[in-house]
């Protein structure tokens, strides 16, 4: 325990360590399928994987479904398929997608059928970066304090999703998924902050991906489904696939930028 | 029963005056001798004829009209020197009455004091009242007298758990039960996210808690009505009372302005848990805060023989700081001026003006930024109550009630360097009310009815903007509307019963049907009820909730009065139940309404309660078996479901022992099987990451909750108007970690696996007070 917190925890009485893994009863529900497609504006590579739930605390590996019909179209075009690269996914390499129009996947997988649309909205780019060496305080250990800069439009409402990696490795937990829309500063110039400081010559890639307003209403809602706990009513998130399968399809604007530290 | 036969028997009540014999009436207040406080529900029985008498009203007033004649009058109150007049009535009197408090000093007394038989004699049913003298003992968190926490011990009431303000009542929710302080509504009645109530205990006079069977004279919430009367102040002498704690500390101040005629009484609390961060080392701690405090301000001055007027004032506030970085404060403000006056012996009449304020404020300062958001609830008030009492068979209460609301529902102000924009949400304006008569009335020795009907009205109104919204809780349309244009009328009738047979001198059964409307909705998406709850009115969009509940029991008293007992069996059907879509938008949403989806309730319990009275042990066993649950179409796929409450069993059992005059122990031991939670039934990959798959709504319980509080109270010193005493209090003496949170995570070191983590809040807490009394 870190002594340092000790007046704020004599203060509130709280139990300190109260928090120990423990044994639950779960049901097992009927398997359902999870669908996640992707695509990036611009040329890139299409990827959807199908797989199906599992038990909670099971430790089987993933079922994957690797007979499914997958395609795409744009607009009202001819659909292309995807095929199967097995594992479950789906890929099909050198797919152009233009900012401004509507992409359709449609899956069928176990005699089901699933679609589902994504709008590609136009791309917002990184601007820049700002870091600065801060001292110990509070809670937050000294280090530097990142924060990356970019500018919304304020013509449409938009919604974003930022990724980044440390030294190669992807922060990927469910506490790293930052998702956000423009409700408070729409045209503004956007900051984006860490509550984690850096070290020194730590070399971190910053992705910034533009969504349309269903799949911020996934993520988000994803988002509440990962912290499980601090909801009275956890639900799954809201999918923007129809025909009863979890996951979803979205294809994103993309701005990759690389910063190391000093 | 129909409103056409309540009028008739409302009308009957009133002819039943005896116009053959000459009536006259005697009435007066009666009073505390030691402090001149009002005695509320103090008995006045005629000792000729014992089923004639009286019950002094919430401002010490009784009034008994009788034939005339020579008669002996009994005035009686629990804990009181009995008294007896015998009075000559040959024409109006009055005849006032002081009480005096049974000799408490330190010689071994058999107390033998008057124990009231309201179990079996009265005809209210489901309801819960407690004097601060049975709070005193009792130990709760923190070493604190709280009568909010010893409400939630009885049966049908629930705590809503550790780290929550509010609390169930019969299944219902939290923002179901109008918590009134000196006729206050008070939006949020507790503080730093319900560990302390906002009741300072040294100045409560009274608190009575409806269940069922819920008065034509108090409406606005499904499920109960808490009803908290401050003491008016000392008017004889100075006082002051108080006690230093580890946490918390709090301070009584009471005197009279002129003797006998106008008294003050000034009451605050203050925690200083953040005393203690001065002893960091950290800058960022050092400049943090988190304290509460509350003050509670009365004057009352007596203009003649027929009117009193009374000035009250309650402020409270809570505010957490973390460095300079990070602030929220919240409270509850509200003023109230009342007018008590007599028009003759039989007919009595307060008026009341109230102001009402509650708000919370956030700040958030943090790299150049420079945020404040502010919510509000202001409310304007007006009620006018009379107490007509004709006959001692009959006791009316008629008036009205006013409320303008104005909400403010989020603004947020930006500093001039910020990234982020003003903004505000738009205002909204309501006018809730209800008009209301009820009679208390006596049919015969054996039969008790109360009876009233109540029309309760609200009225959305400008200016605002009203929206629409389709099934999918997309907007459709947004009309602006100007000041007090009607957008939307809601009323309806609200009739009560409640009946009482009384099968003997021990034991009685009671019956009782109340309907409420509800116009005003806390929307609340956390597992903690936080201050930042929003509370929106019914408007276009939001229908008023609708509780129907229907209740009988037996009731029994053994040994003499010593023992109370009772069998309560309840039905509540609830309509226009608020829940929230998937992925719902809570946070600074103009458009909030249409988040919102609709649906039903259910609930259904059977409550026992035994307790005893007096003797060395006092003290009682509450059960409470029951059941809630709501049904909505989006919801669990249109099934029902158990709500978050339906607890099946909870059991508390408080004792109080009085070791010596010196040296008093109690306990207390509750049970309760836990809520009903949403946890997932399977899990998938995706984006990297495990991703829980839930299927039922509530479909999983938490484990049963339970806990043992001990506490020792060490009189030092006593003397009639003196007393210094230790409290040692230890909260969750057994230590057991009751789970507060259920979380599902992915392991650390495998992250392809995922493991269910338990949250406890406290284990043991003691807490030391030292409290004193001159």
């Amino acid at each position: 325990m870190k002594w340092r917190y000790l007046p704020i925890l004599l203060s509130l009485w709280v139990c300190a360590g109260c928090q120990k893994v423990i044994h639950v009863n779960l049901n097992e529900a009927e398997p359902k399928i999870v669908i996640e497609g992707i695509a990036f504006e611009g040329t890139d590579t299409v990827s959807v994987r199908i797989t199906k739930t599992g038990n909670y605390f099971g430790d089987d590996p993933i079922a994957i479904i690797d007979d499914a019909q997958v395609s795409i179209r744009e607009e009202n075009n001819a659909p292309i398929s995807i095929p199967n690269v097995g594992n479950g996914y789906y890929k099909l390499p050198a797919y152009t997608a233009i900012a401004g129009k509507k992409y359709h996947l449609e899956v069928i997988a176990e005699g089901q059928q699933f679609t589902s649309s994504s709008y590609l909205p136009y791309p917002v780019a990184i601007d820049s970066f700002r870091s600065e060496f801060k001292p110990k305080q509070g809670f937050r250990d000294e280090g530097f304090e990142v924060s990356v800069f970019f500018t919304d439009p304020d013509s449409t409402p938009n919604f974003y999703r930022l990724i980044y990696s440390i030294n190669d490795t992807l922060r990927n937990e469910p506490r790293d998924l930052m998702v956000f829309n423009d409700k408070y500063n729409n045209g503004n110039v956007v900051r984006i902050n860490f509550f984690e400081r850096f070290q020194e010559n730590d070399s971190l890639h910053f992705e910034l991906r533009g969504m349309d307003e269903a799949l911020y209403l996934y993520f988000s809602s994803l988002s509440t489904a990962l912290g499980s706990g601090a909801s009275p009513a956890p639900a799954n998130p809201v999918s923007n696939i129809k025909g009863g399968a979890l996951g979803y399809f979205g294809v994103f604007t993309q701005s990759k930028k690389h910063l190391i530290v000093k | 029963m129909q409103l056409r036969h309540i009028l008739l028997l409302i009308i009957a009540g009133i002819l039943s005056i005896q116009t053959s014999a000459q009536t006259y009436t005697i009435s007066g207040y009666i009073k505390d001798s030691t402090n001149g406080e009002d005695m509320i529900g103090a008995i006045v029985s005629v000792v000729e004829s014992p089923e004639k008498g009286s019950i002094s009203n919430t401002y010490g007033f009784y009034s008994l009209t009788l034939p005339a004649g020579n008669y002996t009058l009994l005035y009686r109150y629990m804990g009181y020197t009995a008294q007896s007049i015998s009075i000559s009535l040959q024409g109006d009197i009055t005849q006032n009455i002081s009480l005096a408090p049974v000799s408490n000093t330190l010689k071994e007394v058999v107390v033998k004091t008057e124990k009231a038989d309201n179990n079996i004699s009265g005809t209210q049913m489901s309801v819960f009242s407690l004097t601060p003298a049975q709070v005193e003992t009792l130990p709760v968190l923190f070493g604190e007298k709280d009568i909010f926490k010893t409400i939630q011990l009885t049966p049908g009431v629930k705590a809503a758990g550790e780290g929550n303000a509010g609390f169930y009542v019969r299944g219902g929710g939290t923002d179901q039960n109008l918590v009134l302080l000196d006729e206050a509504p008070v939006y949020n009645a507790s503080h730093l996210f319900g560990f302390f109530s906002v009741f300072n205990s040294d100045a409560l006079k009274d608190v009575a808690l409806y269940k069922g069977g819920i008065p034509a004279a108090y409406g606005g919430r499904a499920s109960s009505v808490m009803d908290v009367k401050m003491k008016e102040g000392n008017n004889k002498r100075f006082a002051a009372s108080g006690g230093i704690g580890l946490i918390a500390s709090r301070l009584t101040l009471e005197g009279p302005i002129v003797k006998d005629k106008s008294s003050f009484i000034i009451s605050g609390r203050r925690t200083y848990a953040d005393a203690f961060f001065f002893l960091s080392n950290d800058e960022a701690f050092k400049n943090s805060k988190i304290y509460f405090y509350d003050l509670n301000l009365k004057a009352n001055y007596l203009l003649g023989k027929k009117d009193r007027i009374f000035v009250s004032g309650y402020f409270g506030r809570d505010v957490l700081k973390y460095d300079r970085e990070f602030g929220l404060d919240w409270g509850n403000a509200t003023g109230t001026i009342r007018w008590n006056h007599l028009y003759n012996g039989k007919l009595f009449s307060n008026t009341s003006l109230i102001f009402s304020n509650y708000n919370y404020k956030i700040r958030i300062a943090v790299n150049d930024e420079d945020i404040t958001i502010l919510s509000s609830i202001d409310d304007w008030n007006l009620k006018q109550d009379f107490h007509f009492t004709p006959n001692p068979d009959n006791k009316i209460r008629f008036g009205f009630n006013v409320i303008h609301h104005n909400f403010k529902p989020g603004e947020i102000k930006v500093g001039e360097t910020s990234n982020y924009n003003n903004a505000k949400l738009t205002g909204r304006k309501a006018l809730e009310g209800g008009i209301y008569i009820q009679n208390d009335m006596r049919v015969g020795s054996k039969i008790g009815l109360e009876y009233g009907l109540r029309y309760a009205l609200f009225n959305f109104m400008g200016p605002t903007t009203a929206y629409t919204f389709d099934e999918s809780g997309n907007k459709t349309s947004a009309r602006d509307y100007g000041k007090w244009e009607s957008i939307t009328y809601y009323g309806g009738f609200e009739p009560r019963v409640s009946a009482r047979y009384s099968l003997g001198k021990t034991d009685a059964i009671k019956a009782s049907y109340n309907r409420v409307h509800q116009y005003m909705h806390l929307l609340s998406n956390s597992t903690t009820t936080s201050p930042t709850d929003i509370w929106v009115p019914s408007s276009n969009n939001v229908k008023p909730q609708i509780a129907d509940q229907f209740a009988i029991g037996y009731f029994r008293n053994f040994k003499d009065n010593m023992f109370e007992a009772s069998l309560e069996l309840y039905y509540k059907s609830l309509q226009n139940q608020i829940d929230y879509r998937d992925g719902a938008d809570m946070v600074f949403n103009e458009e909030i309404e249409g988040e919102l989806v609709y649906g039903k309730g259910r609930a259904y319990g059977a409550e026992l309660l035994i307790k005893k009275q007096s003797g060395r042990l006092t003290g009682w066993l509450s059960y409470t078996l029951s059941r809630s649950f709501r049904t909505f179409e989006t919801i669990n796929s249109g099934n029902e479901f158990p709500a978050r409450q339906d607890r099946i069993h909870d059991v508390a059992i408080v004792a109080m022992y009085d070791i010596s005059p010196k040296l008093k122990a109690s306990a207390t031991w509750v049970y309760y099987t836990g809520n009903a939670v949403t946890f997932p039934s399977g899990k998938y990959e995706l984006d990297g990451m495990q991703v829980p798959y839930y299927t039922e709504r509530n479909g999983y319980r938490m484990p049963a909750y339970h806990r043992l509080d001990l506490g020792l109270t060490w009189i030092t010193k006593k003397t009639e108007k003196t007393e210094r005493s230790w409290n040692f209090s230890l909260y969750n003496a057994y230590g057991r970690q009751n789970a507060y949170m259920i979380r599902f995570r992915q392991q650390e070191n495998n992250p392809r696996l995922t493991e269910a983590v338990q949250i406890a809040l406290f284990t043991w807490v003691p807490a030391i007070t030292y409290n004193f009394k001159f």
